[in-house]
């Protein structure tokens, strides 16, 4: 008993050693998962049961390959997790959630454009500042990762950003309509 | 177990009460106590662990975002909650991710969650709760929350107490008074019973003090007394008449055994008489018997309180004993004697304690021998002493009688055996000098005779060519006279020696003696004789032979004029004594001169058919009986004559 205890002991002492070396995007990556717990798409959005819930990421390789390693056979609201790798002007049909990272901020609008106020989660990464038409923009503040929330740019998206998502934003820029 | 056996039933009563309130008190307060602990545990539990969810929840996007200060913020919240005393939430992997302290004691933090639930440590609840969304734990809400269960129960232990303690005291006042109802009667009739048990006093009576059971039980025990009260007054009384007719029979008892004994009157009267006077209970008891010639009254026996006087003693006046003619009829009298003239005997009495005394008569048969007088200085004869006095009076006059008719017997039959005793020896001299008589009177006839014979003899020889023949018949008449008295004197000498003669005793040859006395006498005669086998006998042998030469004699003799002659000679041995006889088909006898038989000098046949003295059986007999036996014979004229002699077995006459 006692050192079945003792190795549970020297096994959580030894992930909060990895979890304290986390990457950047790593970090992101499990938020942009965790994101899909506190908002709410429209229903015919979400396709029928066992559809997937795919996150679309662009210009980020290195964190789409995290999000597909954390989120492999992992599903949120019964449907499976599916990561896709997109560059810009790729078909933005079937996302649920989009991230545009830092490379590609610039074709935001574009982008935005594109998705004509369908109900997709759009998160970015931009140091200065919640970009327009962006949703959650994640930000460093003392080398850990934030994010700052535009409910009404969601709203735009026929998308509810869940209060308590809200309660831990660093900023919740605009006002709520 | 003795001790609260022992305990009265009041304090029983109480003691079942008390702990029975106590018991109820205790069972009614322990499960309200357990129940409200439990109700407050389960409560606590549950409020903590809704407010763990509600804060699991809460800071559910903090942990997944890693915004620890929002879960501080939520943390901050419990401020709120007063009892709960510090809160940590930790994430998944067990890192401490926000905590809030209400005295701000870190230490008391775990560093660690531990598995989810509640658990007490320290009077404190602590409790653990998984943060869980979309089946992900998140992390751990961790609550340490004031427990006062133990607060909770020692305000209750305090409150049952004094409840306790006020229940106790009022059952304890309400029994008592309840108590005082029940146990009252009870107590009273157990005081009864053990007043009655001690003192045997009977007459006591239980207070009947309420109409329950107990009332019941009180009515049911005084019953009871008064029956067995009844009871023993009954058995006391048949106890008194029963020892008063031990007493009674006793007594007649004692009379009749002095009567079986053959006592004098006056031992009789003396065994009976203290003993009678405590039955009667009197001062004095006297049997008196009454000398009616001289009209005088003679103390048989007195007895008084301290001595007994036995034997006759004091003679008084007969009127004494009141009306005599009365007494003769049976009726008891009463005298006063204050109404006797005054005396030497009045004042003995008066000494003595006697003012009354009643007079019972003694009667026996017709006769009155007396009166049992007894008296006192009380002038009422109870009816039952009365009786008692009459039936010892009547059984003592009639030991008295008897008694008396014994002596008298005894007496007379004294005075026979001595009258007796003097003819005997009268008459054993008389017959001794007889006998001395006749032996010398015989023994001197036979010189003269011997004489006569002799000179007789001479003349026949010498002289009796000078005889005619009528003197030659005369002469032998003269021999043959002075031979047979010869004969006779012979006889009588013989007879009277069988009488002087010491018997010696030794075996005899029966057979052998008779044998020999045939072959002295068989040649004279003709008959046939049978001699068939004869057993021995004890006895003096020339004596015996003489038995049988007389008896075979005579049988020879008396069968001789028959034309077959026949004796037999016989014996047997029965079983005191050896029979012997003689036979023959003779003369015989006419048994109506049996009486003459063995008379001396007694015969039954003239000298001239059959000579003879007429001694031989006389001889016969004297022997026979000197030898302690008899000689008895049978017969009829011309059809012969048996006789028989019978000899003890035992020498010993």
């Amino acid at each position: 008993m006692r050192l079945r205890l003792a190795a549970m002991l020297a096994g959580l002492v030894l992930t909060a050693t990895c979890w304290a070396q986390a990457t950047e995007y790593q970090v992101k990556a499990a938020f942009l998962y965790k994101f899909g717990g506190y908002v709410e798409w429209p229903a015919d959005a979400l396709g029928g049961a066992g559809a997937p819930f795919t996150v679309g990421v662009m210009g980020a390789e290195e964190l789409a390959a995290e999000l597909s390693q954390i989120t492999s056979g992992r599903s949120t609201s019964g449907h499976p997790i599916s990561v896709r790798s997109l560059r810009p002007g790729d078909p933005l049909e079937g996302l649920q959630v989009l991230f545009v990272g830092r490379d590609d901020a610039a074709h935001l609008p574009q982008i935005l454009d594109a998705l004509h106020g369908r109900p997709v989660l759009v998160v970015t990464e931009s140091d200065d500042g919640l970009p327009d038409g962006s949703m959650i923009n994640f930000v460093l503040v003392d080398d850990k990762v934030r994010f700052d929330i535009a409910p009404a740019s969601a709203e735009h998206g026929n998308l509810r950003i869940s209060s308590r998502l809200l309660a831990v934003a660093r900023r919740v820029v605009g006002g709520q309509s | 177990m003795s001790a609260p056996a022992s305990k009265s039933i009041r304090s029983k009563l109480m003691g079942v009460v008390l702990l029975t309130v106590l018991a109820a008190l205790l069972i009614a307060l322990g499960a309200v106590v357990a129940y409200d602990l439990r109700a407050y545990h389960r409560t606590l539990v549950a409020d903590l662990t809704t407010q763990a969810e509600l804060l699991g929840q809460a800071s559910a996007p903090a942990l997944a975002f890693d915004d620890p200060r929002a879960a501080q913020e939520n943390l901050a919240l419990l401020k709120f909650r007063p009892q709960i005393q510090s809160a940590a939430i930790y994430t998944a992997r067990g890192q401490r991710f926000a905590s809030y302290e209400r005295r701000g004691d870190k230490e008391a933090l775990p560093r660690l969650p531990a598995a989810e639930g509640a658990r007490i440590e320290h009077r404190d609840l602590l409790l653990y709760k998984r943060i869980v969304k979309d089946g992900e734990i998140l992390g751990t809400v961790y609550l340490r929350s004031d427990y006062e269960l133990y607060e909770r129960a020692f305000d209750y232990l305090g409150i049952g107490a004094v409840a306790i303690a006020v229940a106790m005291l009022g059952a304890w006042g309400m029994s008592a008074r309840l108590q005082r109802g029940l146990t009252g009667p009870l107590a009273s009739i157990a005081g009864v019973a053990q007043r009655v048990v001690q003192a045997r006093d009977y007459s006591q009576r239980a207070e009947k003090l309420s109409d329950d059971e107990v009332g019941t039980l009180a009515d049911a025990f005084n019953g009871m007394l008064s029956e067995i009260e009844r009871r023993t007054r009954e058995l006391e009384g048949v106890n008194a008449a029963l020892a008063k007719q031990a007493g009674r029979l006793h007594l007649v008892h004692e009379v009749d055994r002095a009567i079986i004994g053959e006592a004098k009157p006056a031992a009789i009267a003396g065994a009976v008489l203290p003993r009678l006077r405590e039955l009667l209970g009197v001062a004095r008891v006297v049997v008196n018997l009454f000398d009616h010639e001289h009209g005088q009254v003679e103390w048989l026996a007195a007895a008084g309180r301290h001595r007994t006087h036995v034997g006759p003693g004091v003679r008084y006046s007969m009127r004494m004993m009141g009306d005599v003619e009365r007494l003769r009829r049976g009726e008891p009298q009463l005298i006063d004697i204050s109404s006797l003239p005054p005396g030497p005997e009045v004042e003995a009495l008066r000494s003595s304690g006697v003012l009354y005394y009643m007079a019972v008569p003694m009667r026996s048969g017709e006769e009155l021998i007396g009166a049992l007088s007894f008296g006192g200085e009380e002038r009422v004869f109870p009816e039952e002493q009365l009786a008692i006095a009459r039936e010892v009076a009547d059984q003592l006059a009639i030991a008295i009688t008897q008694a008396r008719l014994f002596e008298r017997v005894t007496r007379h039959a004294d005075e026979l055996e001595s009258k007796v005793k003097e003819r005997t020896v009268q008459l054993e001299v008389a017959n001794r000098e007889l006998e001395g008589f006749s032996y010398s009177v015989s023994h001197d006839l036979r010189a003269p005779l011997r004489a006569i014979n002799g000179y007789a003899l001479m003349l026949e020889e010498d002289y009796a060519a000078t005889l005619d023949a009528e003197g030659r018949r005369l002469l032998g008449v003269v021999r043959a006279s002075s031979e047979q008295m010869a004969r006779l004197i012979d006889d009588l000498l013989a007879f009277s020696q069988v009488g002087r003669k010491q018997i010696s005793r030794v075996p005899v040859d029966m057979a052998a003696l008779a044998k020999e006395v045939l072959s002295e006498l068989k040649p004279q005669a003709p008959a046939h004789v049978e001699l068939r086998e004869l057993p021995p006998a004890d006895g003096d042998r020339s004596l015996l032979r003489q038995v049988w030469a007389n008896l075979v004699g005579n049988a020879l003799k008396y069968s001789s004029k028959r034309e077959r002659p026949h004796v037999e000679i016989g014996g047997r041995i029965e079983e005191r004594e050896r029979i012997y006889w003689v036979r023959d088909n003779g003369a015989g006898f006419d048994m109506r001169y049996y009486d003459k038989l063995f008379g001396v000098f007694q015969r039954l046949h003239r000298a001239e058919e059959f000579e003879g003295t007429g001694v031989g059986l006389a001889i016969v007999q004297r022997i026979v009986v000197r030898h302690g036996g008899r000689v008895w014979a049978e017969g009829a004229p011309g059809e012969g004559a048996c006789f028989r002699f019978a000899l003890p077995m035992e020498a010993s006459a």
